[in-house]
């Protein structure tokens, strides 16, 4: 009897871990009653340039690191860091003739957050900036900030670290800081669900120029952005959906499945219409998850090829040669002209006529296929990159167009503190 | 398939390996082997709270059977197949209104195991521990536009029952089981009656 015992509780234990899934989230904090920007005014519009740019600490002990990049998307500012924290995304407003700053921040490859203010002083270079003049010297607080501590304070925190400005970015149009699935992977953990509109929408906060999309069909054969095969637990909450994409139809889709958070599906028109008029994007990645959607995705693109030049931008859409499926059905669209990225070999790229090759990281520097590929007016993007110390690396020593990343907010960082 | 589906495929084949090691290690002299077959129905209860979409009313409840044959040998464990027919969630006829216009939604997410079965005897408690796979079937019937899906998924069933009844070779049973269906992440609770028949 005692050994049956025994025996049923191991299959009750080993069956209780087989039942557990892998599902982390985090709380991102905010700022409540000590908010200082709930009587703030809002940021001059002709500020905002000034404020972006690298700024510089001598404080060994600072968490966010010795340099920090400043960049808007919007009105929301992001600081790129290098130490304890990657990333803060913060709303800004002017209090007092100060300028502040407060928002979250974030460690990307753990789940630690917290809340961060920036405050830049009238006498340390604010006056200059609301009048819309680049001050001689900008100084910033950098403050990791306690819940509850008090309102009218800037210096409350336990962490506060002077940044001075430095420099401008400087910004090179060509070189290409692509965010993965739209922005980051749901295991990633941000606020907005892998390949949603939403996504889309903050990518540019998390320090990218481009964002690369995962495209399958609908039933109806309508292009939807969506990585796996399935409609499986780490996408969506199905409720009554469940198994394969293509076996539904966009109508149920849109309106029985959520994506993790709380997002419908978006098809690739409006992914490139959130693309086209929200954001300032300028490269769309199409990573194609089957040959079937070639035929489907041609209209869509060539109607947004046409009205982004309408609306005088220069977007790239690319459309990612993932097989041989895929090119060989690309070649038979081959007067169609559709620009895109090989990620074969580079004779493939060359055959394709792709305006871009894409080797993965693993391949190394690759200097003289991207030089051989340049001299025939193809650029290179490595992908996926996501550790600090291989970005820095290929940063370096390699001559990639581009980096496509989980983690865009440190190729950012160390891409504009490299240039 | 992601790498807690590979996880937990590793972890169901060892617990399989184990459960077999155990059967032969335990083995009790030799008795006649005998095959139980057994039919129960059970009320059905889905017990995993998903997202639930405004305006829709789901009915996580249902009813459920099951079929299952054991081999009753000489050794520690019985051992026998299951199948069956457990409902997860539905949707009869009701109306909804979305960006799409209105529609009357019919729906249906239903699964049928396929599992490996181990039994043990406590004189009148019987415990189950089935291991395999869910053939999920998904219909949905709104817009005047049909989608059908069937897929597979990792999972795992326990079950205890108890005698109330035997007569002869036939015995019955009530029991309370529980379907937890890893990769689709549900877990549905049946409470039911079954009829063994003893050859």
């Amino acid at each position: 009897m005692v050994k049956k015992i025994i025996f049923v509780f191991l299959i009750i234990l080993l069956q209780f871990l087989l039942s557990c899934d892998n599902i982390f989230s985090i709380v991102y904090p905010e700022f409540s009653d000590n908010s200082m920007l709930v009587n703030a005014s809002k940021l001059p519009e002709i500020t905002i340039p000034l404020i972006e740019g690298i700024f510089k600490t001598d404080d060994k002990q600072s968490k966010m690191g010795d340099q920090i990049v400043l960049k808007f998307n919007k009105d929301k500012l992001s600081v790129f860091c290098s130490k304890s924290m990657d990333l803060f995304i913060m709303n800004s407003g002017v209090v007092d003739s100060g300028i502040v700053f407060e928002g979250w921040g974030r460690d990307l490859e753990t789940t630690s957050v917290t809340l961060g203010r920036i405050f830049i002083h009238s006498g340390k270079g604010a006056q200059s900036l609301l009048e819309g003049i680049m001050p001689d010297s900008l100084i910033i607080t950098f403050s990791l900030v306690v819940e509850n501590q008090a309102k009218s304070s800037q210096n409350s925190s336990n962490f506060s670290y002077e940044y001075k400005f430095i420099r401008k970015l400087n910004e090179n149009k060509n070189f290409h800081i692509i965010a993965h699935r739209a922005g980051a992977r749901n295991s990633d953990l941000f606020t907005a669900s892998e390949n949603s509109l939403e996504m889309i929408n903050i990518a540019e906060s998390f320090g990218a120029n481009g964002i690369e999309i995962d495209i399958r069909l609908s039933l109806d054969k309508i292009p939807v952005l969506f990585h796996d095969n399935f409609l499986s637990n780490r996408l969506v909450d199905g409720d009554i959906l469940l198994g394969a994409i293509e076996n539904y139809t966009l109508k149920h889709l849109k309106s029985f499945c959520r994506l993790k958070n709380g997002e419908t599906i978006p098809t690739l028109e409006e992914a490139l219409n959130e693309v086209l008029l929200n954001t300032k994007l300028n490269l769309v990645w199409l990573d194609i998850k089957s040959s079937d959607v070639i035929e489907y995705i041609i209209p869509i693109i060539q109607k947004y090829e046409e009205l982004a030049i309408k609306n005088n931008r220069n977007i790239k859409f690319l459309t990612g040669i993932t097989s041989i499926e895929v090119f060989e059905k690309i070649q038979l669209h081959s007067e169609k002209k559709l620009a895109t990225i090989c990620e074969l070999d580079k004779q493939t790229a060359k055959r394709a006529k792709s305006k871009f090759w894409a080797p993965q990281w693993t391949l190394g520097y690759l200097n003289t296929d991207i030089q051989e590929l340049e001299n025939e007016e193809i650029q290179s993007l490595v992908w996926t990159l996501d550790d600090r110390k291989f970005i820095i690396e290929f940063l370096e020593n390699s001559n990639y167009h581009g980096i496509l990343s989980n983690y865009s907010p440190i190729v950012a960082y160390e891409y504009y503190i490299r240039n | 398939m992601n790498i807690t589906s590979e996880i937990k495929m590793k972890l169901s084949i060892t617990i399989f390996l184990v459960l077999l090691i155990c059967n032969s290690i335990f083995a009790k002299e030799a008795t006649q082997s005998s095959i139980n077959l057994q039919i129960g129905m059970a009320y059905s209860y889905n017990l995993t709270s998903e997202l639930q979409i405004e305006g829709i009313d789901y009915d996580n409840s249902g009813f459920a059977f099951f079929v299952r044959g054991m081999l009753q040998s000489e050794y520690f464990l019985s051992i026998g197949v299951e199948s069956g027919f457990v409902p997860i969630k539905n949707i009869y006829n009701k109306a909804i209104q979305n960006e799409f216009g209105s529609t009357n939604v019919k729906s249906n997410l239903d699964a049928i195991p396929i599992l490996l079965v181990f039994g043990m005897d406590f004189e009148e408690l019987k415990i189950y521990y089935g291991l395999g796979y869910y053939n999920i079937i998904a219909r949905i019937s709104a817009f005047e536009e049909m989608s059908r899906s069937s897929d597979f998924s990792l999972g795992f069933m326990f079950a205890s029952e108890y005698n109330i009844l035997k007569y002869k070779s036939i015995y019955s049973d009530i029991f309370l089981k529980i379907y937890q269906i890893s990769d689709a992440n549900r877990t549905i609770l049946n409470a039911g009656i079954s009829f063994n028949y003893k050859f």
